[in-house]
């Protein structure tokens, strides 16, 4: 390898060992608990640090929705092979505020049906329920055979869509979290 | 050759980054105008200009990269027209990047102010007072609410549970508040005054129960209204509603709808920044890689013809003339190139002709070498002296016999011996050609080696223009040919003599016999044969007398008595003499009226012209004219005589001079030889002119 090309391999690896220290201090998932319940794999958890964040505050406090992507995958790992999605679940917190109620009205969708809708006062209500992703139940046991292999359970939470260098898109989200799943 | 980069796919990269700019300026444009907010379709767009013109820009940095690069790899190579064609690349790039970076830059720092300006004060303080007012105006009715639930609890309170719903009816009733309802535990209404009375939910009951209570809770249906809760005791609480006033919720309302648009657009300022910036940026990357690619272009257009040229120049240097060039293009550098082309044909062509005519020169030269040398061996060979003069008369060149006969050492300068007194009869002829081109004359000259007789001719030498550049001068020695003619001619003369002294001779000795016969017989008529036959002899002898006496004449000529003369005077009496013989000759005269004196004897030189003028007359047979015209040359009196009679056998014309010799029946043979004599004797001489053809001509010259 000649040395100019060697320059451009170290320059790339350094931004790869970079790009976590750039993601630290992030958006997270927390509490990231799983459950059988009824059958169904019970997913809980929550995301940390997201409402410190002053632009998405500022966001919300623009009037205009404002929502948080929660997704929950449950993959399934081969020998050899790629992990192979067994299923996505997707849930959606929308928040609006209204500037003349000085109301949150809130909304959750989950694979795209909308699951809930409520008005909250407060900022905390508001936060606490836009945080959190509680019993959800992502999958029927029935689509699990553990005699197939190992699944994980993973989640991560996109908070705001956002762009670095004025012009790359460089969404703000979390890492993956996962777990491993137990025999149901 | 073409450009890598084919125009199709420059079109292409054109016109996909021109639509990404104008959907760019399209929604910057709407997102600044429109207060609706970003919304998930528009932030989707954005985010698909954003990636497009990342693309684009990828698109447009790798052509930049690449053809930068190559135009260095190519530099480096040392390829012909890779430095000029770099340069010209490396010229457009900052020409085209170094504005469209600056306005960019300009462009950024305009973006970043101009945007953080509109959401600076005032309009940001006016917006957030605006909100304020409406907040302070519906935390006033709020705070009415909450004090008003709040004295309404404690006076509930007061009474026992079964009288609280009548008390709360009556306090209705008492027309201070415009809406009460009593509330259990479990959100139901115990009683809600008037009967439209907002409906709780289980998030506003269970406010209600919680410490602080419901405080201003806002239900806009089905009429604005300001809802204030506290509880009674732990299974009542009491709910107050005051309706907001029309004018003053609608202007509210109106307040907060601007605030959310103005919120919402300053909650995008990024997003807007970046659609600009995005936009601009796309702007300066076109513009640059416009500059590339046209520079590119512009660079191959200029670079591969030069680079052509370079190497057509360097075929040409060494020696390739059939080289072209194969470039064609209807501009100034496809001019250059077809004036190159054909520079190199014509060159090859002359290049052909050029060999050709060195070929047929060589020839040429070979030949005109091998004439030299024939020439030169002939004329190094020939025994007659070749001269040849210059047009001033300088001598050029002379061969080994003219030398000879000239008596020049090598080096010696001719002139310098022809300066000589014995050769001035040469001198002259020399230092006359230019004047008389023609010339031919036989000379007796006194050399050092003794009497000489030369043969003298000149001719001019011409150019195919007619321009005369020179003379040929032939010397021929003709001393022993002369003499060889002249003792051939003497040996006639004596067997003439010998013949005409023997013809008396036999009648003298036929009347001598007959006069022994006549005697011996005794013959009667011996009387009559001795008188005829002494008078025959008599008569012969007579003859021979006269015949001794004339060539004792011509032997021995009296001395000359030499005085100064008039010549022409001379001719014309003469020639008056002989004009009245015959009806039929006619002399016709051109002779000047002044003549310089000629030293001469009249008496000899009137024979030598009456032997001239009874020649002519007797070869004219009486019948013809005799010209005579006399004429100054070079110091000497010219007379030429012309009959227009049969003219002279060239074989005679060496012998017609010498005694003896003569083509009539009765003549002696002596007349042209005493005029030789007389004239020698005088210093001139006579010579047949050879120019005249109407018959026989002679010229005289006599020195002045």
């Amino acid at each position: 390898m000649i040395p100019r090309h060697r320059a451009v391999v170290c320059f790339l690896a350094l931004l790869l060992a970079a790009l976590p220290v750039l993601a630290a201090g992030g958006p997270f998932v927390k509490g990231l608990t799983w459950r059988y319940q009824d059958q169904n794999l019970v997913v809980s958890f929550a995301v940390g640090s997201a409402f410190d964040r002053s632009d998405l505050k500022e966001a919300i406090m623009s009037t205009r929705p404002v929502s948080l992507t929660f997704t929950v995958e449950v993959l399934k790992h081969r020998f050899l092979w790629s992990p192979r999605t067994v299923v996505r679940c997707k849930v959606v917190h929308t928040v609006q505020y209204d500037n003349l109620t000085r109301q949150f009205a809130l909304k959750t969708k989950v694979n795209g049906e909308v699951t809930d809708e409520r008005v909250v006062g407060t900022w905390d209500e508001m936060a606490k329920y836009m945080e959190e992703v509680a019993d959800l139940k992502v999958t029927s046991v029935a689509n699990l055979d553990p005699s197939e292999g190992t699944y994980t359970v993973r989640a991560q939470v996109h908070v705001l869509d956002d762009f670095t260098l004025w012009i790359i898109p460089w969404d703000v989200q979390t890492p993956w979290v996962s777990q491993t799943l137990s025999t149901p | 050759m073409r450009p890598h980069l084919s125009p199709r796919l420059a079109i292409i990269l054109v016109a996909s980054a021109g639509l990404a700019l104008v959907v760019g300026f399209i929604l910057a444009t709407r997102h600044q105008q429109d207060s609706s907010g970003l919304t998930p379709a528009g932030s989707f767009l954005l985010t698909a200009l954003s990636l497009a013109n990342l693309f684009l820009m990828t698109v447009l940095l790798f052509i930049l990269f690449r053809e930068l690069v190559k135009g260095f790899l190519e530099w480096r190579r040392l390829r012909e027209g890779a430095r000029f064609r770099t340069r010209l690349l490396t010229a457009f790039v900052l020409l085209g990047l170094l504005p469209s970076l600056l306005l960019f830059i300009g462009a950024i720092m305009l973006i970043e102010s101009t945007v953080d300006r509109w959401f600076s004060s005032p309009v940001n303080s006016l917006a957030a007072a605006g909100q304020q007012l409406v907040d302070e105006s519906m935390d006033l009715v709020r705070d009415q609410t909450y004090r008003k639930a709040h004295a309404l609890a404690w006076q509930l309170r007061q009474v026992s549970p079964g009288m609280r719903p009548a008390l709360a009816a009556q306090l209705w009733n008492a027309g201070d508040l415009d809406a009460l309802g009593l509330v259990a535990r479990d959100g139901t209404f115990l009683l809600k005054l008037p009967a439209k009375f907002p409906e709780m939910n289980a998030y506003t009951a269970g406010k209600i129960f919680q410490p602080g209570g419901l405080k201003g809770w806002v239900d806009l249906s089905p009429t604005p209204t300001v809802l204030s809760g506290v509880v009674v005791d732990p299974q009542l609480g009491v709910v107050v509603g005051a309706t907001l006033p029309r004018k003053l919720f609608e202007r509210a309302r109106f307040i907060a709808e601007n605030n959310q648009q103005y919120l919402q657009i300053r909650s995008q300022r990024k997003a807007l920044k970046t659609s600009m910036v995005s936009s601009f940026l796309a702007l300066t990357l076109l513009v640059t890689f416009v500059a590339v690619w046209v520079g590119s272009r512009l660079s191959r257009e200029i670079s591969v013809p030069l680079q052509l040229l370079l190497e057509g120049t360097k075929e040409l240097s060494r020696g390739n003339l059939s080289h072209r060039i194969p470039y064609d293009a209807r501009d100034e550098i496809g001019t250059v190139v077809e004036s190159f082309n054909r520079m190199t044909r014509e060159l090859e062509v002359s290049k052909s002709e050029l060999e050709l005519s060195n070929a047929e020169l060589r020839l040429t030269t070979e030949s005109a070498e091998r004439r030299r040398r024939h020439i030169e061996t002939l004329m190094e060979t020939l025994n007659i002296g070749v001269v040849s003069t210059g047009p001033d008369g300088e001598i050029r060149t002379l061969n080994p016999k003219a030398r000879e006969i000239l008596g020049v050492e090598r080096g010696q300068s001719l002139r310098s011996v022809v300066s000589r007194p014995e050769w001035a009869p040469v001198g002259a002829i020399l230092a006359g050609l230019p004047q008389r081109p023609v010339f031919n004359h036989e000379m007796t000259l006194n050399a050092r080696e003794g009497q000489m007789i030369l043969s003298v001719s000149a001719t001019p030498m011409r150019d195919p223009s007619g321009e005369v550049f020179g003379n040929l001068i032939i010397l021929e020695d003709v001393s022993q040919l002369s003499r060889a003619q002249r003792i051939a001619a003497w040996q006639e003369a004596a067997q003439r003599m010998a013949h005409e002294i023997k013809n008396p001779l036999t009648p003298i000795r036929l009347s001598a016999q007959r006069i022994h016969k006549k005697a011996l017989e005794k013959s009667p008529d011996m009387e009559a044969a001795v008188i005829e036959g002494t008078e025959a002899i008599e008569r012969e002898v007579e003859a021979m007398m006269n015949m001794v006496n004339a060539f004792s004449r011509f032997a021995r000529l009296p001395e000359l008595r030499l005085r100064p003369s008039s010549l022409p005077a001379l001719i014309r009496d003469t020639a008056a003499a002989y004009e009245t013989a015959s009806a039929e000759v006619r002399f016709s005269l051109d002779i000047p009226d002044s003549f310089p004196p000629v030293r001469m004897d009249v008496e000899h030189m009137g024979r030598v012209f009456k032997n001239l003028f009874e020649n002519a007359l007797q070869a004219m047979d009486m019948a013809g004219t005799v010209s005579i015209s006399l004429r100054e040359d070079e110091g000497r009196a010219v007379v030429t005589v012309r009959d227009t009679g049969p003219g002279i056998d060239p074989e005679d014309r060496y012998k017609m001079f010498l005694p003896y010799f003569s083509t009539k029946k009765k003549g002696t043979g002596l007349g042209l030889a005493i005029v030789v004599r007389i004239l020698e004797e005088h210093g001139g001489g006579i010579h047949v002119d050879e120019g005249y053809a109407g018959g026989a001509g002679f010229i005289v010259t006599l020195p002045l």
